[in-house]
């Protein structure tokens, strides 16, 4: 099993944070995969707002939405 | 230093690999429709930040326990507290998984002598019989060599 995004990267990401010593193989695997439903969750709601439009290309304005409904979490 | 992985030279901008998230999100979208450069770059610079914000609240779980190394078990709580409970659920049969593919691989190392069914006697007198023939053989090759090689003037 493993995640479609490159550990390396995402390693490298995580570890911008000064404050986080060390982050085990397994919980970056997590994270990898917790960012791939992320993208999904995101990608079908920008979808659904540009189906709603009626358009076939979905535009920043769609995930601009997507992103406001877990505004929540992004101060 | 150069970055082989062709990633950002400047660290700050370090993000996802572009290729593979917009693949990620062709996958995701129905095969007619398209995704604008200037979306897939903010869900770049989204992706991005959940990596921080998960990490980050995973690191204060785990300092909670008093603990050095970002657990498992605090990466699932953090994802819960942050309000992605959702994800839980999903990124937990991952995780289960994943655990199972590990013990399937450390499982397998460790079967291979049991599986052939000799006992650890006769394990230690089959490989005592195997050091002796190959003793043999090169005791008889070096002979051999010996006796090619001794012409008068050789060292």
């Amino acid at each position: 099993m493993s995640s479609n995004l490159p550990a390396a990267r995402v390693r490298r990401i995580i570890k911008e944070d000064k404050d986080i010593v060390a982050c085990g193989a397994e919980s970056l695997f997590l994270i990898s995969r917790a960012t791939e439903y992320f993208i999904d969750c995101l990608v079908r709601e920008s979808y659904e707002f540009s189906r709603l439009d009626k358009r076939k290309t979905v535009q920043y304005k769609d995930m601009a939405k997507a992103v406001q409904s877990i505004e929540h979490v992004f101060v | 230093m150069s970055d082989y992985e062709g990633g950002p030279a400047n660290e700050d901008d370090l993000s996802l690999p572009r290729a593979t998230v917009y693949k990620l999100i062709a996958e995701m979208l129905p095969e007619d429709i398209t995704c604008a450069k200037d979306t897939r770059d903010l869900l770049l610079d989204c992706c991005n930040e959940f990596i921080h914000l998960v990490a980050s609240e995973s690191n204060d779980v785990c300092e909670k326990e008093a603990k050095k190394t970002i657990a498992a078990e605090h990466v699932l709580t953090a994802l819960q507290d942050l309000g992605f409970g959702k994800y839980v659920t999903e990124v937990q049969e991952a995780h289960d998984e994943h655990r199972k593919q590990q013990t399937k691989d450390r499982g397998r190392k460790g079967s291979k002598l049991s599986q052939l069914g000799m006992s650890e006697e006769e394990l230690l007198r089959s490989q005592e019989l195997l050091f002796a023939e190959a003793r043999m053989r090169f005791q008889s090759q070096a002979s051999h060599a010996q006796s090619n090689n001794s012409t008068p003037g050789s060292v």
